[in-house]
């Protein structure tokens, strides 16, 4: 791909303050959960970013997000960022699905004007059932929360959408859905990241891997490389290079069925 | 660099805001027969109460009681409401927070405005009850506008720093009942100013409710003109105070994703 970056960032370095056993902050005491982390996105494609547990994966999209302010470096996005971060909705969760969802796309930066015409939009591409939409969000499986997120995003058309692992709480129908509607945003020249665990999204929805460590990036490349790295074994807790896998070996365990 | 999705109208802080105040306000009609009826029910509630105990227990001689101390419970009621629901309103949508950047302290903000938006229903409803009654002076009812503005400030102010407080240290939102208890009794409400004796009187100078309840009590009871220099002391006050709230607020906000 050619053009400037749509993503750009540089030596970003991002922390979290330690916590005593009873919860209270320690004063010095810094866990870094990034260290140094820089990389570039451009136009039309998708990054996806692997790592164990506890990685760094959730605090870079939420740096990306501009939810974290980072401690050292800096993060350039061109054009406008959605996420489909953390699907939990706090206090809202008494609110509709409907009320829920016009006040998630204000504070998403959706004007109001706009987020009390766009429902149907949203509607059809969550695709659940109409009646679901007047209950209060605290009665939606974590399937219907996701498709009620990203849908949203979705909606938004970012420049540059977010992703965290929770794309796995898809079913096949919203998941094939979603994915070919990503591809097409990327195809109009938005880009997205992938946070998973999963090298079947991989292969199916990405054209870049960043392998995280400990905050730190130990793998950077394509697809096809990443599949045989040694690195996207040990993230993946993969027995063998998933190089070596047949599509089926792939893609069959890592279903996950929302209600 | 390139812009590749087309420009869309963005949410302005003022969308923010009046999304979050149109929350609290359908949070408040959530799994409750009569919710939005309860904030306003809560000052003649305590008038009920308060008549009781210090009227009929007591025995308390005082002209025109009822309005005296419900000229009172106004301001106060929507405080205690106000600061009650914002001490936990960072930490209740922690997720939010860590999710998304916005203007943090329109949680805190919003939980006042809902307030706000219950007291002045009872303030309107008690306007009338005056009105009808004759005990209203109508050349001084505008002097309720800068009582309503220092009050609003200083409460928003308050709100934004115990939202921030609770973040840190939970200790607030369990003792945040008694310590309003305490403050109550030492505020002229149930009693006038100068039952409070000398030793307490300073209370007055540093305390702006005690102004504030003054001036509501002077324009709604008493109907004469509170003394000018007492109101613009009570509103440079309050403004001083929400806007060192509102830096302390932003230079912490940064952190809030991190801590909540």
């Amino acid at each position: 791909m050619t053009g400037a970056p749509l993503l750009l960032v540089e030596d970003l370095w991002e922390g979290f303050r330690v916590r005593t056993d009873h919860g209270s902050l320690r004063r010095r005491q810094v866990r870094w959960a990034l260290r140094g982390v820089s990389f570039e996105l451009r136009p039309g494609q998708v990054l996806g970013v692997v790592g164990g547990n506890g990685a760094g994966k959730t605090t870079l999209l939420r740096c990306l997000a501009g939810a974290l302010e980072p401690v050292r470096g800096r993060v350039r996005a061109a054009g406008s960022v959605a996420s489909v971060i953390d699907l939990y909705p706090g206090a809202s969760r008494d609110l509709s699905g409907r009320e829920y969802l016009r006040f998630l796309a204000v504070v998403s930066g959706v004007s109001r004007s706009e987020a009390a015409v766009m429902h149907d939009d949203v509607i059809e591409l969550a695709a659940f059932p109409a009646e679901r939409w007047s209950e209060p969000v605290l009665s939606y499986s974590l399937g219907m929360l996701l498709r009620l997120h990203a849908s949203l995003a979705l909606h938004m058309r970012p420049g540059l959408l977010l992703v965290d692992e929770v794309l796995s709480a898809a079913d096949a129908g919203f998941r094939t859905r979603f994915l070919a509607a990503v591809a097409e945003l990327c195809h109009s020249g938005s880009g997205a990241v992938f946070v998973t665990h999963d090298p079947t999204l991989l292969a199916e929805a990405c054209q870049r891997v960043l392998v995280l460590d400990e905050g730190a990036i130990t793998f950077s490349g394509t697809v096809s490389e990443a599949l045989a790295s040694e690195e996207l074994v040990a993230a993946t807790s993969a027995t063998r290079p998933l190089a070596d896998l047949t599509v089926a070996e792939l893609v069959a365990p890592r279903r996950i069925r929302s209600h | 660099m390139p812009a590749p999705a087309p420009r869309r109208p963005l949410a302005t802080r003022q969308d923010v805001a009046l999304i979050m105040v149109e929350r609290r306000l359908r949070l408040w009609a959530k799994r409750s027969w009569v919710g939005m009826v309860w904030p306003i029910a809560t000052p003649l509630v305590l008038l009920a109460l308060y008549l009781f105990v210090f009227k009929s227990v007591l025995r308390v001689q005082f002209h025109d009681y009822p309005a005296f101390l419900f000229s009172g419970l106004i301001p106060w009621t929507f405080l205690v409401n106000a600061v009650t629901n914002s001490v936990q309103s960072i930490s209740s949508d922690a997720d939010l927070v860590r999710r998304s950047r916005f203007a943090y302290e329109l949680l805190p903000l919003a939980c006042v405005a809902a307030a706000a938006l219950f007291s002045l229903a009872v303030l309107a409803g008690f306007i009338v009850y005056q009105a009808a009654t004759g005990h209203l002076v109508y050349s001084v009812v505008g002097e309720l506008v800068p009582a309503l503005v220092s009050l609003y400030l200083f409460v928003g102010g308050l709100s934004m720093l115990v939202a921030l407080f609770d973040l840190y240290n939970r200790d607030l939102r369990w003792v945040l009942g008694s310590l309003l208890t305490v403050w109550f009794f030492l505020l002229p409400i149930v009693y006038p100013q100068d039952r409070l004796g000398h030793r307490l009187s300073f209370l007055r100078s540093v305390d702006p409710m005690s102004l504030i309840i003054g001036e509501f009590r002077y324009a709604l009871v008493s109907g004469r003109v509170f003394e000018p220099i007492h109101v613009l002391d009570v509103f440079l006050i309050s403004v001083a105070f929400f806007l060192a709230c509102l830096v302390v607020f932003r230079r912490v906000s940064p952190q809030l994703p991190r801590v909540a």
